[in-house]
């Protein structure tokens, strides 16, 4: 569903984020990547949905490239991004409409989707109000129903539990497996070891640009927790 | 609490046309592009001094040399004050920087004058910009005293004081009135558009009696000139008296009423402001929505609706981009009510309204159209547009359709108005009609070309982007010289005809429009190409 080669960014003033990274995601993988603050994960996720540029490499989401094929590829991706900046002059419903529009989701399938994704978000009652008057976490599940409203096969995320309460966090989980057990892919970035630990079925670790590790949950972990692979292969000592 | 402002004062200056991104990005085209923008302002203000020379020499000339720091006072107050009363609001009273500043150790007070100075130094450089070549002028000719030169710079720093003043006064008054509405952004921008066209119609109707006069002997200009300064603007005699006559106590008295009635501003402002403030940014949640029934639109529709959602949410957008438009609209009712060449008259411009009106009527809403700052305006909100499904020219017509309806109920209550009042033969008709729409859907199309080119996104405040952006500048040069070579045509060469000027105008617009639909763009939404 997604397939990442040899990608490299480098940023105007020389800094190279993202060096020569490969990874696949499948159909079903829910696909965790992590790594410390600035180390190219946001750069991929952007080039991923077509924010930015990229030097080298190709993306290809569901055999499609992102550079040749760009409209394609957002037909049948969803994005979500780690700070949830949405237009506040519409109000909630008007926001939905407006991606359902833009997704050309029909009448009856938007009008069942909004209903029961806001219902179960715990914001129905607010869709009339400007989005203005939202909090960050309303605003962030505002945002994941209008990425679900199409029904993507590739969701990608960054950072998606930050600001979320609980009761929220619970529920993405469960939209983010019911989604794969439908045949999509999601691929997120996350600081939260213990929820990659637990959701992701594959996972990649990014440091400095560069995959550090990379492969089925399990497997990768084996007999040792997240965080101690994550800290062995970025090369710090778990601190006490 | 000095030390507060200072740092406040400091701190809204690093945003000032983009001046700290200039100093410390690594971006060499970035670097480019503010260079061009400033050789373009360089070239403006060269021709600005040369055009405040030129008043200065012909007022020396014609024996008037006396009334030429009145003139400039008067020219220097009247900008401001309008200026300022378009942004007096979004800067006085922006709300997510009143929220971060408030949380700080600071003042109320402190806050106030910090947002007062960062306005008070665009309206400096424009004092500067005007004061400065007229003294110099004054200077050369006139020979004056060394008082002249002491008075003039005094009342170069002080003279953006007291405009500011009045337009923050009425800025407040807005603010607070429209705080308390549902719609407050509705209200804001009817009560500025209101007050900025009723100033402009008085000071129109002052020229007119300028120009009435202009028949009779140049003494009686002068004093008619001196009295009608005197009677609008009393600040501007003053001055003028301070700096010609050597009148100290005219200058105190100049200086005794702007400080004054800026500390009286501070202090009536001072216990409102916090409640203005948070009434302006409060929004109203119902919580009590139903769905009915969702209505389903095509992807062009529902980004043009968005792009009229998200135009009419800004006071500073509308006020600054539906002046050209609104000054159609009353261009058409001057004309339909006093006749063209009164109103000619009225500009200063006899002979050229008249001649030119197809072009000049069409020159009107072209001037800042709103899709010089569309793309711009999408700010923080701009990934939205560039991970959306959408192909770059729905965006582009989703903008310019915007941008065509919002001129279209001007364009067309203008047009219904001069055909009242001329009765047009039906060619002269057909030019009235397609000029203007010509220059509305080119200045659109021109906006947001050079808008994709110079966008600027990481903006706090939307004066920023409005009123400060290359785009809008190179936009108001793009579309001014468009139309100003089919005027000097029509009123240069009577032999060339009319018609002529206006086949050709036309065409060329539309060419031009056609064109630049053509260019393929790498800057904005570079990856939604049509695929």
């Amino acid at each position: 569903m997604l397939e990442i080669r040899n990608l490299t960014k480098t940023y105007k003033g020389g800094k190279t984020a993202v060096a020569d990274l490969s990874l696949t995601v499948h159909s079903g993988d829910i696909y965790g990547f992590i790594g410390h603050n600035g180390a190219g994960k946001t750069t991929t996720i952007k080039s991923i949905v077509g924010i930015h540029d990229f030097d080298k490499g190709e993306i290809l989401v569901d055999g499609k490239s992102v550079l040749t094929q760009p409209l394609a590829c957002k037909q049948v991706l969803a994005y979500i991004p780690d700070n949830p900046d949405i237009y506040e002059y519409l109000t909630g419903i008007q926001y939905l409409n407006f991606i359902a529009d833009i997704y050309k989701v029909s009448k009856k399938d938007r009008e069942e989707r909004i209903r029961r994704e806001s219902e179960e978000f715990g914001i129905y009652s607010v869709l009339g109000d400007l989005v203005s008057t939202y909090s960050h976490g309303m605003r962030q599940k505002l945002v994941l129903i209008g990425a679900l409203i199409h029904e993507p096969r590739l969701l990608v995320l960054d950072e998606p539990f930050v600001g979320l309460d609980p009761e929220a966090s619970l529920l993405l989980k469960k939209k983010m497996r019911s989604l794969c057990d439908r045949g999509s892919a999601i691929f997120f970035s996350t600081h939260v070891l213990e929820v990659a630990e637990k959701l992701c079925t594959r996972i990649a670790v990014i440091s400095g640009g560069r995959l550090a590790a990379e492969g089925d949950t399990r497997e990768l972990t084996q007999d040792k927790s997240l965080e101690d692979v994550f800290m062995e292969v970025t090369g710090h000592d778990k601190a006490d | 609490m000095t030390r507060q402002i200072r740092l406040l004062t400091k701190l809204s200056l690093y945003n000032f046309f983009g001046l700290n991104e200039f100093r410390f990005t690594k971006d060499s085209k970035k670097k480019t592009r503010y260079y061009l923008f400033a050789l373009l302002w360089l070239l403006l203000l060269a021709m600005m001094g040369g055009y405040i020379c030129a008043l200065s020499y012909g007022l020396i000339y014609m024996d008037m040399g006396n009334l030429v720091p009145a003139v400039l006072v008067m020219c220097v107050s009247l900008v401001s004050f309008l200026f300022t009363m378009i942004k007096a609001e979004p800067v006085l009273f922006h709300k997510s920087s009143y929220e971060s500043q408030i949380a700080l150790p600071v003042t109320i007070r402190s806050i106030i004058v910090s947002r007062f100075l960062s306005m008070y130094f665009t309206n400096l450089l424009l004092g500067m910009l005007v004061m400065l070549p007229g003294m110099a002028v004054y200077g050369i000719l006139q020979h004056p005293g060394l008082t002249f030169y002491l008075y003039g710079v005094l009342s170069v720093l002080f003279l953006p004081l007291l405009p500011l003043t009045l337009a923050s006064m009425l800025g407040a008054l807005i603010a607070g009135i429209s705080s308390r509405w549902r719609r407050k952004n509705l209200v804001a921008i009817l009560l500025t558009l209101l007050l900025v066209s009723a100033i402009m119609a008085g000071s129109l109707r002052m020229g007119q009696l300028e120009e009435e006069q202009l028949v009779t002997a140049l003494q009686e200009i002068a004093l008619m000139l001196e009295t009608r300064v005197g009677r609008s603007y009393p600040p501007a005699l003053w001055v003028a008296d301070a700096m010609v006559q050597g009148n100290a106590d005219a200058m105190f008295l100049f200086l005794g009423v702007s400080i004054g009635a800026f500390l009286l501003f501070l202090e009536a402002l001072r216990p409102f402001y916090g409640k203005i403030c948070s009434l302006l940014s409060a929004r109203e949640a119902k919580g009590n929505y139903r769905m009915a029934q969702l209505k389903a639109n095509s992807v062009l529709k529902s980004l043009t609706e968005r792009e009229l959602r998200r135009y009419f949410s800004s006071t500073v957008y509308v006020t600054n981009t539906l002046m050209g438009p609104l000054l159609m609209l009353l261009m058409a009712a001057a004309i339909l009510f006093m006749g063209v060449e009164p109103v000619e008259s009225m500009l200063g411009m006899s002979g050229i309204v008249g001649k030119t009106l197809p072009v000049f009527m069409g020159l009107l809403p072209a001037m800042l159209p709103m899709t010089a700052c569309s793309i711009s305006m999408e700010g923080k909100q701009w990934w939205m547009l560039q991970t959306l499904p959408i192909t770059r020219t729905q965006m582009i017509w989703s903008k310019v359709s915007a941008n065509l309806l919002v001129s279209l109920p001007f364009y067309l209550l203008s047009e219904l108005l001069l055909f009242i009042a001329l009765r047009p033969d039906p060619i002269d008709l057909a030019w009235l009609l397609i000029i203007p729409m010509a220059y509305i859907l080119f200045s659109a199309r021109t906006g947001l070309a050079i808008n994709e080119k110079f966008p600027i996104f990481d903006w706090e405040n939307e004066v920023r982007p409005v009123k400060q952006g290359a785009a809008s500048l190179l936009t108001l040069l793009a579309t001014s010289l468009s139309a100003l070579a089919p005027m000097v045509v029509l009123i240069a060469c009577p032999t060339v005809p009319a018609h002529a000027v206006y086949a050709a105008t036309a065409c060329l617009l539309l060419l031009g429009t056609w064109i630049l639909d053509r260019i393929p763009h790498k800057s904005a939404l570079r990856r939604s190409r049509s695929s």
